[in-house]
């Protein structure tokens, strides 16, 4: 039997979703194992819902937004392009596989393009078979190690005694939101990833010895061409320096 | 303390029964936690079926309802309305859509019930963690905005009019009138156009409850469904419209003798710099085209318009005016533009004299167009056989593939006035014929007994041999290529989105078609609303339209307006967001990413706070927020994780 991944989309309220529901009015068909969420707008897109999504055992996430241009809040489409792309980068480096993360920008009336995206997407999944997050059973320690996963392998030491949240000095939610995910080292991982300073102090925090500063440098080296998050220059405001 | 859940399938007749085992699903749904109750009903959204819901509330104190039917587009409003009527709060109501997104797009019964199942639980998942909302009303200004003053425009704005609400109609161009001011006659009662347009188009001058802005546009749209800012730039035209008698006697004077084409002629004739565009324009006012006027382009001129004009109205130091409007709803007709026949070089068209545009023939064939009427060549001779050929630039995969609707018909009644006119021999070259009106068929009839010859196939080509046009098509009724040698060939050229519709659709926030033009709500319930409350279409700027269901289109449009007007308050949706100031620490990247300009930083507490009027709820500054102090209303990063969770395990 062919191996049918487990596709969950999120789709923006303005064009993938009322698109889903024009192609349903044309009665047109696509494949059952799209799941499909509806956002007001891809802008919301938490990287959370992604975590959550590969952690419960979805194969793919496939992210349907407003075409260029067309986003009803303006440049929603445009951040949810700068998360998924950095999403895509953790996926990468984990070994996970970018391949399984995509992002489509469609007008809610392009609905043979909708089922093109759609089953294509997950015949990309199932070529690419079960994600390797849920074969490797983050959370049990006794699956031996695979090649190729040598993150995954290293992330499996975490046992949840959040010192890396600890020391971080860009975590500073109140009530963490991840704490509850099987493998918080990696929730922390995506959570930080693009704020991170670099100061190093999670892996000297990590009792386990995960390489988290290596593999945030890694990522960083990947972030280099999304360009700046914030628009902050580094250094005080000028206005706040006193002259002397 | 555990909460009651009614979950409610629809069967929807077959719609969802006939691929989705619903009793299956009930079954499944009442295993689900916090399940009080399960139940699965034919039409759910009939009088029993709300009926069934609402008892429940009654007797089981059901306080979470789940309704698995169609798209919550259909009837999120029905069953919120249902709920809140035995006393529990609208949102706490979630819709599984299992039509549009399971039953209708799935065959496999097996797989599509087990989909609607992941969806219903994910659903189920979700409603535990709403919340109690209360929606906002806001005031609405009872004014309207009608941008773009053609024919729909000019409809919509006297019908608001008439009914007593102020209007404030803008247009680019320097007089309203849009394309319809250029036609001739109008199939298939061949009606003259002007005379059945201009008491429509003076009406608006006059009536008080409009106010008129020509050579204008809008440059941003503030706010929302009730309480739009509009920003509007009025061009100057140099010429005070209130001193200015439109006597004409500064066109005689421009020194500007050569001329420029003229926009309104369809470039069959020139004008000068200063000019009133045709003898019926509204407002009939002179317009100094700043980009040929010598003075204005290359600072040298003698000025004789400003000695030519008695009453001293032309003024070169006019400048630009943007002036704000509060409006409560918009109507956006902009109509659209003729394909540019240029794009298919195959025709000639601006390569041989004597190729013309349909819309250039209208003007050879009115009689206030650079003629008087009269079809005649460039040389000035009567053409003595002339081809028409439909679907240029329409249902061509090279250039657009929509019909243009009008165009055959328009095809025809030129044919019609050039036979009358000129006697010519008159070739139709056609793919199909679409007389699809009231009386459009009969005229079609009417025209073919008149002695006009109609091949049908798609003129494939235009070229000169031994000084004359020739058409190349193949007749598919013959099944062979004829070449037709003429005197004149008449493109009719399709009606395209207009140049500046994209610019348009981003300054409204409305969104577009594949195809280009804009998109209503519903294609086939919600015609003439767009996705963005309050905005409205009206006209070809929604797709091609003949000036019958431009007119009812329009009225439609009015129509909607009032009825928001009328009603004084409207409900807006509460999935604002808002900022935790316990939690909030003052990173600004909120105020980043916000679109809207809605969050604002507290300098003295080092927090940021949301401006709920401001807020779309668009939830960007929440997934931005590093430590989720902001959240939106009814897409709670909880509800959303516990959808998340429902529908994968």
């Amino acid at each position: 039997m062919n191996f049918e991944p487990i596709v969950l989309g999120f789709l923006c309220q303005q064009s993938g979703d009322l698109c889903a529901d024009f192609a349903g009015m044309e009665q047109k068909t696509y494949a059952p194992n799209f799941l499909p969420i509806k956002l007001p707008c891809l802008g919301g897109l938490d990287t959370i819902y992604l975590l959550k999504a590969y952690f419960l055992g979805s194969d793919g996430v496939l992210v349907l937004g407003c075409p260029e241009g067309h986003c009803k809040h303006k440049k929603g489409n445009e951040i949810a392009q700068r998360r998924v792309q950095a999403f895509q980068s953790l996926l990468e480096v984990l070994g996970i596989g970018k391949d399984r993360l995509d992002l489509a920008l469609i007008h809610s009336s392009e609905i043979s393009r909708l089922i093109k995206m759609i089953d294509g997407f997950i015949e990309r999944v199932a070529k690419l078979g079960p994600s390797p997050l849920i074969q490797s059973n983050l959370t049990s320690k006794k699956r031996e190690a695979s090649e190729g996963l040598y993150w995954l392998e290293q992330f499996k030491k975490c046992d949840h005694c959040y010192q890396c949240k600890e020391v971080c000095p860009i975590c500073f939610c109140k009530r963490c939101y991840i704490g509850s995910l099987p493998n918080f080292a990696i929730a922390w991982l995506a959570h930080v990833m693009e704020r991170c300073t670099g100061c190093g102090r999670c892996e000297d925090a990590c009792p386990q010895g995960i390489r988290l500063f290596d593999i945030i440098q890694l990522l960083r080296q990947k972030f280099l061409t999304l360009g700046p998050l914030f628009s902050q220059k580094e250094g005080k405001k000028e206005e706040k320096i006193i002259q002397i | 303390m555990g909460k009651k859940i009614g979950v409610y399938i629809c069967h929807c007749g077959t719609n969802i029964a006939g691929t989705v085992d619903c009793s299956e699903l009930g079954r499944f749904a009442a295993t689900l936690p916090e399940v009080s109750v399960s139940r699965d009903y034919r039409y759910l959204c009939s009088d029993p079926g709300q009926d069934l819901i609402k008892k429940d509330i009654r007797e089981l104190s059901i306080d979470r309802v789940v309704v698995a039917a169609c798209s919550p587009r259909m009837h999120e409003t029905t069953f919120r309305n249902a709920i809140s009527s035995e006393g529990l709060n609208p949102y706490f109501l979630n819709i599984a859509n299992i039509r549009e997104q399971c039953s209708w797009v799935h065959k496999d019964r097996e797989r599509a019930t087990e989909k609607a199942k992941h969806i219903v639980q994910a659903a189920v998942a979700r409603v535990t963690h709403h919340e109690s909302l209360e929606a906002r009303r806001v005031e609405i200004k009872p004014s309207v905005l009608v941008v773009g003053a053609g024919i729909a425009g000019i409809q919509a704005a006297l019908t608001i009019a008439n009914e007593g609400t102020k209007v404030s109609l803008i247009e680019k161009a320097p007089y309203i009138g849009g394309h319809m001011a250029q036609l001739d006659k109008t199939f298939p009662t061949l009606d003259c156009a002007s005379c059945i347009f201009t008491p429509k188009t003076v009406e608006v001058a006059r009536n008080k409850n409009i106010e008129l802005f020509v050579y204008s546009e809008v440059i941003n749209v503030k706010g929302y469904v009730g309480n739009f800012v509009v920003t509007i730039k009025k061009h100057p035209t140099h010429v005070d419209p209130i001193r200015c008698t439109g006597c004409g006697d500064c066109v005689g004077a421009c020194l500007l003798k050569k001329g420029v084409p003229s926009e309104f002629e369809e470039r069959m004739a020139m004008r000068r710099a200063i000019y009133i565009p045709f003898p019926q324009a509204v407002p009939l006012k002179a317009v100094i085209d700043r980009e040929s006027c010598l003075f204005l382009s290359r600072g040298k001129c003698k000025k004789t318009c400003v000695d030519a004009c008695k009453a001293g109205a032309i003024d070169f130091d006019q400048k630009e005016e943007v002036i704000e409007k509060e409006v409560g709803s918009i109507i956006i007709a902009t109509g659209y533009d003729p394909f540019d026949p240029h794009l298919l070089p195959q025709y000639g068209y601006g390569v041989y004299e004597n190729i013309i545009t349909g819309l250039q023939f209208e003007r050879l064939s009115s009689p206030s167009g650079p003629t008087q009427g009269e079809i005649l060549l460039k040389d000035g001779t009567v053409p003595k056989s002339i081809a028409f050929l439909h679907c240029i630039g329409s249902r061509d995969e090279n250039a657009k593939l929509h019909c243009s609707r009008v165009c055959c018909m328009a095809s025809m009644k030129q044919a019609h006035l050039a036979k009358e006119k000129t006697g010519a021999e008159i070739y139709e070259f056609y793919i199909d014929i679409n007389a699809f009106g009231k009386g459009y068929q009969e005229f079609y009839k009417r025209v073919r007994e008149e002695g006009i010859y109609f091949i049908r196939g798609k003129g494939s080509e235009i070229f000169k041999r031994d000084g004359r046009l020739v058409v190349e098509a193949e007749d598919t009724l013959l099944g062979t290529p004829v070449e037709i040698p003429v005197d004149m060939a008449v493109l009719g050229t399709g009606l395209t989105p207009h140049r500046d519709a994209e610019k348009v659709a981003q300054v409204f926030g409305i969104s577009q078609s594949a195809d280009g033009f804009f998109m209503e709500a519903h294609p086939k319930l919600r015609p003439v609303s767009t996705n963005v409350d309050g905005i409205f279409l009206a006209g070809c700027c929604q797709g091609p339209k003949d000036i019958p269901d431009t007119v009812a289109q329009a009225s439609a449009a009015a129509a909607e307006a009032i009825s928001l007007v009328a009603q004084g308050q409207v409900e807006v949706e509460a999935t604002t967001s808002s900022i935790d100031p316990e939690i909030c620490a003052g990173c600004k990247l909120c105020i980043e990413v916000c679109p809207y300009s809605a969050i604002e930083f507290l300098n003295l507490k080092g927090i940021s706070v949301v401006n709920e009027a401001l807020c779309k709820g668009c939830g960007a500054c929440t997934a931005v927020c590093p430590s989720k102090a902001a959240r939106q209303k009814h897409f709670t990063q909880d509800q959303v994780l516990a959808e998340v969770e429902g529908m994968i395990t």
